[in-house]
């Protein structure tokens, strides 16, 4: 694949590439035959597996007997940590997280045993009859403990430029603040669940993962195997999120050590309370800033010290934080600052991967100081956001790679005349300056989002494509889908590249015994990667055929592939007569490709290099109501353009930015974790924990795709679509303040935490009405 | 009295005698039938995946269609119904008109949720329901989608025919329905006894000879005491099948609603004289929680957080209670008695909810304030009602251990008295502090309303 032809845009009409095709399994999606891994027919003698959870406080565990359990109807079989063969250990990147707690629990409710029955309740009711002996120990649960403490469960960043603390004062004005931000549970409708066939041929497990290797990895040395010993694999997940990106390995453990032990198949789907007990969240962070500016609003230099609270384990906190501190500055440039970051350590379950990836978390912060400054100088908090992008002032980001595109303030501008912003904005002040029980606010935000594993060796990807000698081609990657649509969007690419139709490529499951060491699909990089390793495989058969070819009519001329046809010289054939031919001709027509992303890297111990390939951008208006007496609120419209470069599949790019957009929003407004004092979660159930429902979705939603190509060259110029929309939501809590700042005086702005839940505004209304 | 129930699904009727207490229609379908289109999310009612359409003959021979959670369904439950899957809407040769929707509006991705969605669209679709696709769908949660594709499906097939080929299949199963064996059951099972009665004698014979039997209704809330809790109680005593239990009388002074009416029944006749009452109705559970669950069952419950019982205080409600042939009536307000504790004896049960007809001149405010608008359990529920002759009935949810009036409040007219009336709790849904403070703000803004309309 040479650059030429990775820029050529797509001409052919009939080609897929770039049509907003449906989901390819759409159809069966809406008539229910579409196979979850729960939906897959049990083998003969399938049991069923259930969690024994620990004491509702991290607890020294005395005594634990299990006699009621190992006796109650239906029970095959009960495992501790002890039974298992290997290493006791669910960490995925430090093994500092047991599989099964021994002899002590770090977090509430800590899974210790699992149990083993002929019928999935049989085995919920068994795991019930532990009887176990602990003492309580001391609990480190909020933010105000876990900081006093300071333990980190991995080291800390610190990413410095220049002398923040000099020009901090010396800057003509000085601000400084805090926000509370919440985690959040990511509810993918289909749970955790897992079911590990054994073998004498080996393991087999299906997963809903979206890291098979990982699963592959874990399991082997939970029971002492090869990877070539065990296949992990994944048609399709009810959804991931990053939440089945290292937490799916626990289930599957889970099962394949009972299925070890009874040599049955074992299924383990978590019941959803002890899911979104056990398994981990978006960290929740505080961050505490400081920011020099001039009278313009420019910002002169800035602190940002972020503190996570990680759960008890390290999981992939280090990368979550790392990509935290390199959001703080989201789209603006700084010049002198100091960035900080600790990975803090708490007992509650150990927070994981979440869409964004700390990414969100520190965006928020500097979206709140941007919009105090506006404020204090009288400004629309707009015209600082475009004062301070990158271009206008430096173009170096605090990791030291220079951005270079410049996207956002053209994005703006359009977004913000199609939005109609300005005349928006003087109506909703207009109309909270006549009172009234419901308060408007509007703002309108950017995102820029650094795109790339900042762990650099993740950023690689395979594929293998067979054809078959009746023309039919088989895809498959190391690339899982989740329902983002990937399956559809590599199959598209190959289509093109052999002038098929979408029809004419058949995507298989994702399997670890097909493509090999894949990395987890997560960091929006689904497409980059997959989509470029698949057409490299592309590449090699079709030099092989174009060998094959030239030889054939003996010519050197190219061979064309079009409409379902190839054209090379003045002949031409089906695609399934060329299959055949080649065949016949025995050459080889199964082929793998392989991608690594150039150019990337960065040093841990500065924070410094070029931790990312490219960045995707975008931006949004939303315009919310509040209840004056209450603090409930709503979206009212939302706005939102944002750059995917050179869309593969429009519909899909806009359904993932739709899709991000709300759940961004319920992020910061409706959804919260609430923990008891002992670490316990009580909203551990959608009954308790509250996400958008279809009323909450904005009564007008405008989305556009911004019209660009990436500068760098991804597959067709395409950019990573999955996490970067998400941010948009920030807008809306931005929004919320604006609403709330009218019921202070001249230059209020409220200190509104997130989630913005109708408690936290009407607390920040209170207050705005006591400042004046 | 049969020993067996008998429902319809997949073109045929299935008798079923060995049923628990605590056998859940969607285990049922997806691991005896092996049906499994339809999902399982959450195992509690409260995300919709489970989703499939029931229909039932209303008294009058009319087919009422709605979408119900089966996850929480007790099959003892479907005695007489006919269910339709996912797997039914779409013929061998096209999709369901709302299949097709949402594949062209791209109305899925992950999928997991979706078959529910549909179910509850075509439920809709066929019921012809007069709300949004908002409402209709409130029941059902997607995390990949921001609902458009789902809301735009809806919108644009909610007046399409049936397909003929669907068609077939309601018809079929509304005449199976018509010739199916009525009246009461009893199910008894090595797991435990389920009594099904389908008078109101015989009922209240039970409920005297079993006080122990656990009374279900639409099991919207002891569905999860089975689910979740893994309660097996070994008694059920079912409301469903009682004809004077659906009895739904009014007269010039009154609404008489049986205590096993649904939900989805009652508002349409309430929401008639309080038609102030539609956001308290939409927001009370979803669609599928309203035509299981009923208000009988939510009073009766004793739940302080129900969101009947505030409203029906605020109006005024009385409470029809029966033991063997007695029968007394009490204000609602005076059966909640402490948290856990209500006014009923061990034999008794709730007969109907007796409730005023609207009067000239009356004024209703209902406020419902929860962490999300629909689907949500109440942190705060005001309902406040003002009579033509200015004396006050203000009642609340979530303030304290039971549904109760603000007495104090009723009588000094002052909103900053509220902390007389309530000591609330701090819990998941709110603090205390804030309870107070926001039934301050919505009592201000009713005697505020009020003091603007004398002047």
């Amino acid at each position: 694949m040479n650059q030429a032809d990775i820029r050529r845009a797509p001409r052919e009409t009939a080609s897929p590439l770039g049509k907003a095709l449906t989901h390819e399994s759409a159809a069966l999606h809406v008539t229910g035959r579409a196979i979850y891994c729960d939906d897959i027919g049990e083998p003969a003698g399938c049991l069923h597996a259930a969690m024994g959870l620990g004491p509702a406080y991290p607890a020294r565990i005395t005594a634990m007997d299990l006699d009621a359990v190992r006796s109650a109807p239906g029970v095959r079989g009960v495992y501790t940590a002890g039974d298992i063969p290997g290493e006791n250990n669910a960490g995925s990147v430090i093994h500092d997280e047991p599989l099964l707690a021994t002899d002590e629990t770090r977090y509430a409710q800590q899974p210790l045993f699992v149990v083993v029955a002929d019928q999935r309740d049989q085995a919920r009711r068994a795991a019930r009859l532990a009887k176990i002996e602990a003492e309580e120990l001391p609990a480190q649960v909020t933010f105000d403990q876990i900081a006093e403490a300071a333990t980190e469960v991995c080291p800390p960043l610190e990413i410095v430029t220049g002398s923040p603390a000099d020009a901090l004062n010396k800057a003509p004005h000085r601000l400084e603040g805090r926000i509370d931000i919440g985690g959040q549970e990511h509810m993918y409708l289909e749970g955790q669940i897992a079911l590990a066939l054994p073998s004498p041929d080996g393991l087999r497990v299906v997963s809903s993962t979206q890291h098979p290797t990982e699963v592959q990895e874990m399991l082997c040395h939970l029971l002492e195997l090869d990877s070539a010993e065990v296949t992990v694999e994944v048609r399709r997940m009810g959804g991931g999120f990053g939440g089945k990106e290292s937490q799916a390995a626990h289930t599957a453990m889970m099962a394949a050590l009972a299925a070890h032990h009874l040599d049955r198949p074992v299924k383990l789907r978590l019941d959803r309370d002890d899911d979104m007990v056990t398994t981990g969240k978006r960290h929740d962070f505080r961050v505490d800033y400081a920011l020099g500016y001039d009278e313009r609003g420019r910002i002169l230099a800035a602190t940002f010290d972020l503190d996570a609270r990680c759960g008890h384990s390290a999981d992939l906190s280090a990368a979550v934080c790392d990509r935290a501190a390199f959001h703080s500055d989201n789209a603006y440039f700084l010049p002198e600052h100091r960035i900080t970051s600790r990975r803090l350590k708490s007992n509650t379950v150990s927070n994981t991967a979440y869409r964004g990836f700390g990414g969100p978390q520190g965006m928020v912060a500097i979206e709140r100081a941007i919009d105090q400054i506006a404020a204090k100088l009288g400004k629309d908090p707009l015209d600082l956001r475009y004062e301070n992008l990158y271009g206008r002032h430096g173009d170096v980001a605090p990791y030291g790679m220079q951005v270079q595109e410049r996207v956002l303030e053209p994005l703006m501008r359009q977004l913000e005349a199609s939005s109609d912003y300005r005349a928006r904005r003087a109506d909703v002040d207009a109309h909270n300056a006549t009172g009234g029980r419901y308060r408007r606010g509007i703002a309108l935000t950017p995102v820029k989002f650094g795109i790339s594993f900042t762990i650099s060796v993740l950023n690689q990807a395979g594929a293998l494509l067979n054809i078959y000698k009746d023309g039919s081609i088989l895809l498959n990657h190391g690339g899982t889908e989740m329902g983002q649509g990937l399956y559809l969007k590599v199959a598209q690419v190959v289509a093109h590249q052999f002038g098929l139709p979408i029809d004419a490529v058949k995507v298989s499951a994702t399997r670890t015994d097909k493509v090999p060491n894949t990395s987890p699909t997560a960091a929006s990089s689904g497409t980059d990667l997959n989509g470029m390793a698949a057409l490299a495989a592309c590449k090699t058969l079709k030099d092989r055929i174009t060998k094959f070819l030239q030889q054939k009519f003996d010519t050197d001329a190219l061979p064309i592939f079009k409409d379902g046809r190839v054209y090379i010289g003045f002949n031409q054939m089906s695609f399934s007569e060329l299959a055949h031919a080649a065949w016949f001709a025995r050459i080889p027509l199964s082929a793998t490709g392989h991608y690594a992303t150039p150019g990337i890297g960065w040093d841990q111990a500065t924070g410094k290099g070029r931790p990312f390939f490219y960045f995707a951008h975008g931006a949004a208006v939303s315009e919310v109501e509040v209840d004056t007496l209450t603090g409930s609120n709503r979206v009212v419209r939302a706005d939102l353009l944002h750059d995917v470069g050179q869309s593969i599949n429009p519909a899909l790019d806009l359904g993932q930015i739709e899709g991000a957009y709300i759940q961004g929003m319920g992020w910061l407004t409706m959804e919260e974790l609430v923990f008891d004092a002992k670490g316990r979660l009580l909203t551990h159930a959608p009954s308790t924990y509250k996400i958008p429902t279809a009323s909450d979705r904005p009564d007008v939603m405008n989305i556009e795709l911004f019209a660009n190509k990436n500068p760098e060259a991804t597959v067709y110029r395409s950019k990573a679509v999955g996490e970067p929309p998400f941010m948009l939501a920030i807008s809306v809590h931005s929004a919320l303040a604006h609403a709330i700042s009218g019921l202070g005086g001249a230059g209020y702005w409220p200190e509104l935490n997130a989630p913005a839940t109708a408690e936290e505004v009407l607390r920040c209304l209170d207050l705005a009405r006591q400042s004046r | 009295m049969r020993n067996s129930i008998e429902f319809y699904y997949g073109g045929r009727s299935h008798r079923l005698a060995d049923v628990a207490p605590t056998d859940m229609l969607l285990t049922w379908l997806r691991d005896g039938q092996l049906a499994r289109g339809t999902k399982e999310g959450c195992n509690e009612g409260d995300c919709g995946a489970c989703s499939l359409v029931i229909a039932r003959l209303l008294p009058d021979g009319a087919m009422d269609v709605q979408p119900v959670n089966a996850c929480i369904m007790p099959l003892a439950n479907l005695d007489g119904a006919a269910l339709f899957t996912v797997e039914d809407f779409a013929s061998p040769d096209a999709l369901h008109p709302i299949q097709d929707a949402v594949v062209r509006e791209h109305g899925s991705q992950c999928g997991f949720c979706t078959p529910g969605f549909i179910a509850a669209m075509v439920a809709g679709q066929i019921a012809g329901v007069p709300h949004s696709a908002e409402v209709q769908i409130a029941g059902n949660l997607c995390r990949c989608t921001g609902y458009g594709g789902l809301i735009r499906a809806f919108e644009q097939e909610r007046d399409t025919p049936q397909p003929p080929a669907f068609q077939a299949k309601l018809e079929a199963a509304k005449a199976w329905m018509n010739n199916a064996e009525r009246g009461g059951f009893v199910l008894e099972t090595s797991a435990g006894s389920v009594f099904a009665p389908a008078d109101l004698e015989s009922f209240a014979a039970l409920r005297q000879q079993h006080p122990d039997a656990l009374i279900v209704a639409g099991a919207t809330d002891v569905g999860l005491w089975m689910t979740k809790g893994l309660k097996q109680p070994p008694k059920l005593l079912l409301t469903g099948y009682v004809t004077e239990l659906h009895a739904l009388e009014q007269d010039e002074a009154h609404f008489t609603f049986g205590a096993a009416l649904p939900y989805s029944r009652v508002g349409q006749h309430l929401l008639q004289d309080y038609p102030e009452a539609q956001a308290w109705f939409d927001r009370l559970g979803s669609v599928q929680v309203r035509a299981s669950g009923t208000l009988g069952g939510n009073i009766a419950n004793g739940s302080p957080i129900g969101d009947g019982p505030p409203l029906m205080i605020a109006l005024g409600a009385r409470l029809r209670l029966r033991r063997g042939s007695d029968t007394r009536e009490l204000a609602l307000e005076d059966y909640f008695i402490a948290y856990g504790k209500q006014d009923l004896a061990a034999d008794e049960f709730v007969e109907a909810v007796i409730v005023p007809r609207r009067q000239q001149g009356q004024r209703l405010m209902v406020e419902k304030v929860s962490r999300r608008v629909d689907q949500d359990i109440t942190a705060v529920l005001g309902a406040f009602s003002q009579s033509a002759d200015g004396s006050l009935r203000l009642a609340f949810g979530g303030m304290a251990a039971t549904p109760k009036l603000a007495k104090t409040v009723m009588a000094s007219r002052n909103p900053a008295d509220i902390g007389q009336d309530f000591e609330p709790l701090s819990d998941l849904r709110a603090s205390k502090d804030y309870r107070l403070r926001v039934a301050e703000n919505l009592l201000r803004h009713f005697l505020n309303a009020e003091q603007e309309a004398a002047a």
